[in-house]
């Protein structure tokens, strides 16, 4: 694996779009995704060393995935967070950005912008 | 990613199979990321992704002819359910998604990327079918 290349954490709670974001990340060369979860308990079940960048989904059946901004910053200072949501209100950005996430974004990206905003997650490090 | 989600077999048909896949606009990123996947695993299989409305969906249908329409409900009754299959597809994972495969109906929570491939793969064998019984 070469150094640039990017480790994602994606958190999503739909399973068949998560899946087949994860699939389509792992097309490019430079991305990597190395664990997928569900929910905020699954993802408090994962190893964090070695991640760059947790792209969030907040809407989670079990709590809001906001929380998990500062908990992968805590658990990994090196990781950066992009939250990408469906209902991507002011409140919601402001939250994110407030929590720490270096990128929002609306779940309307056509998916070779949020290819690249990941990119620039990964780099704004 | 290669592993059981894959399908390398070569296409016999001339024809290929169709599949529309249609989602709100809000959904872009996951309908193109949907539509990419659909295209990586099975890779002989035609997928045209669009965002819009009802109408838009009837007209593309129309347009297109597919085998299979994966769109999220409500889904206009016809021409979308005069497919071989359809799946109502539930953007939120906490409703459940809605699957035909020519009679068989079932429902599934929050399904995964693997179960609308094995419907796809069921609505090829049905079209393969069709398509020898016309021959």
């Amino acid at each position: 694996m070469d150094k640039d290349t990017k480790r994602i954490l994606l958190v999503a709670a739909h399973n068949a779009f998560r899946e087949a974001l994860a699939a389509r990340l792992s097309q490019e060369e430079d991305l990597e995704v190395v664990w997928q979860a569900g929910s905020v308990a699954d993802t408090r079940d994962i190893h964090l060393d070695g991640i760059n960048v947790a792209v969030i989904d907040p809407l989670l059946p079990d709590g809001d995935g906001m929380v998990l901004i500062r908990e992968v910053s805590v658990a990994n200072p090196n990781a950066l967070a992009l939250v990408f949501s469906h209902r991507l209100d002011p409140a919601v950005y402001h939250q994110a950005l407030g929590a720490g996430a270096v990128e929002v974004l609306s779940t309307a990206t056509p998916v070779e912008d949020f290819i690249n905003a990941i990119r620039r997650t990964g780099d704004s490090g | 990613m290669k592993g059981i989600l894959h399908d390398s077999e070569e296409p016999r048909e001339a024809t290929k199979m169709k599949v529309l896949l249609a989602l709100e606009a809000e959904y872009r990123t996951y309908l193109e990321a949907l539509a990419d996947a659909i295209r990586e695993f099975r890779p002989y299989i035609e997928v045209v992704a669009i965002t819009g409305s009802s109408e838009e969906l009837e007209a593309e249908t129309e347009r297109l002819d597919p085998q299979l329409v994966i769109c999220s409900p409500p889904i206009p009754e016809n021409p979308v359910d005069e497919r071989l299959a359809l799946i109502e597809l539930s953007p939120d994972s906490a409703r459940p998604t809605s699957f035909r495969v020519g009679e068989r109906h079932w429902q599934s929570g929050n399904p995964t990327l693997g179960e609308i491939l094995s419907v796809v793969d069921e609505t090829k064998g049905l079209f393969r079918a069709s398509r020898e019984q016309g021959s």
